[in-house]
């Protein structure tokens, strides 16, 4: 049973969570999801993520029952150190983060600072969350053992054709030499591991763990 | 030991404190044709201690600086924010700081500035927010796994659990 709670007054996140994941339909039309972290610094419980090419959000939270978190388990020490992490690189890489359907791999973060400006490289809402924990060898989700699913070379397609115009010829012609050659990491798959994590967990989780719950959110989400 | 090795391992300003203990690991292994296991290490302000498993008991070597060290400017302000319980400012001022040295390339000012926090007086977030944030980078800092030797000790000592708390960056069999 994964615990998707709507961000509502009535399921609101307590004073003990530090950080945790926000999922939302983005976009029903296009059966769209994103992911974000939701963290809490300065007693001000704050949304950060990667919105879209370039576009990047640290903002407080406001209530809205389309938005719904789950609180990783994860140790206070783990929390506090991701949420002061998330917080500072949002105002150093603020709006300075590519977005890509089709990262063609290799390194996107150096130590903290957005390096990736080959043409095709950057990031997605999900794999930005997930570069925040590798960055600080916290265990979440093993990339590595991704594999790709049914519709993920159309959602690239679908994607890159609605935000190609903010971007230069030669990063969307880049990522549309790279769609079906690169994995995609959903929200849903953060969600998910969002929900799977623990605090004595040593090794990230692999796709054939995570892909299971994934499957559940999406469904849920969207109503399928 | 001989008075020559004697010399040698007086030597302390030739090194910096991680080759120091290595050296001093050697030369009493050899002297005692045994592997030497280092029992605890740390360094504060101007005092390096060390502890070693050897054949004659276990020796506590303490050698005093004669040029107290300064600390940097960072590493002063993660202290002041640290005693105030400011522990978020803390945090966010490691993970800049520490940002701001991996995008210079100063491994070696930073290696040194790590050594430099008195660890015994610093909360466990703060600890362990130094060895997380440094991580990516650990193979180019000398102090690295000194340092996270010291905070998992230092953390057993707490009675708080290492493998949970420092898991991801080392491996426990």
């Amino acid at each position: 049973m994964i615990n998707l709670k709507p961000l509502i007054p009535g399921s609101w996140p307590d004073e003990s969570l530090r950080f945790g994941i926000m999922i939302q339909v983005s976009d029903p039309s296009n059966s769209q999801l994103h992911a974000a972290v939701l963290y809490r610094i300065n007693n001000c419980l704050m949304i950060g993520d990667l919105q879209s090419h370039l576009q990047t959000r640290r903002a407080v939270v406001r209530p809205s029952s389309g938005l719904f978190w789950i609180a990783p388990n994860l140790n206070q020490e783990d929390q506090k150190i991701l949420a002061a992490t998330i917080d500072t690189w949002l105002d150093v890489n603020q709006n300075k983060i590519p977005y890509s359907v089709a990262h063609p791999g290799g390194v996107i973060f150096k130590d903290n600072v957005w390096v990736g400006d080959e043409p095709g490289q950057g990031l997605t809402c999900a794999t930005f969350i997930a570069e925040l924990f590798n960055e600080l060898g916290i265990p979440f989700i093993n990339i590595g053992t991704w594999q790709v699913r049914d519709g993920d070379n159309e959602w690239a397609k679908r994607i890159l054709d609605i935000i190609s115009e903010s971007m230069l010829p030669e990063h969307v012609e880049a990522q549309l030499n790279n769609i079906g050659q690169t994995i995609r990491v959903r929200p849903t798959d953060i969600a998910a591991a969002g929900h799977l994590v623990h605090q004595d967990m040593v090794d990230s989780l692999n796709f054939c763990e995570v892909d299971p719950f994934s499957t559940c959110i999406e469904k849920t989400l969207l109503n399928l | 030991m001989n008075s020559a090795t004697l010399l040698d391992i007086t030597d302390f300003n030739s090194y910096s404190c991680p080759s120091y203990v290595e050296k001093l690991k050697n030369i009493i292994g050899s002297t005692y044709k045994r592997r030497i296991f280092q029992n605890e290490a740390h360094t504060t302000y101007s005092q390096f201690v060390v502890d070693y498993s050897v054949p004659f008991g276990t020796p506590s070597i303490r050698r005093l600086s004669s040029n107290p060290i300064v600390l940097s400017n960072w590493v002063t302000k993660v202290l002041e924010l640290s005693e105030k319980g400011q522990e978020e400012s803390a945090l966010k001022k490691i993970t800049l700081s520490t940002m701001e040295f991996k995008e210079s390339k100063e491994f070696s000012k930073l290696s040194s500035d790590l050594e430099s926090f008195d660890l015994k007086n610093l909360p466990d977030v703060i600890l362990i927010a130094l060895v997380r944030n440094t991580f990516s980078i650990r193979s180019q800092l000398s102090c690295w796994n000194n340092l996270i030797i010291q905070i998992e000790q230092i953390l057993v000592k707490r009675n708080r659990n290492p493998r949970s708390l420092l898991r991801g960056l080392k491996s426990y069999s």
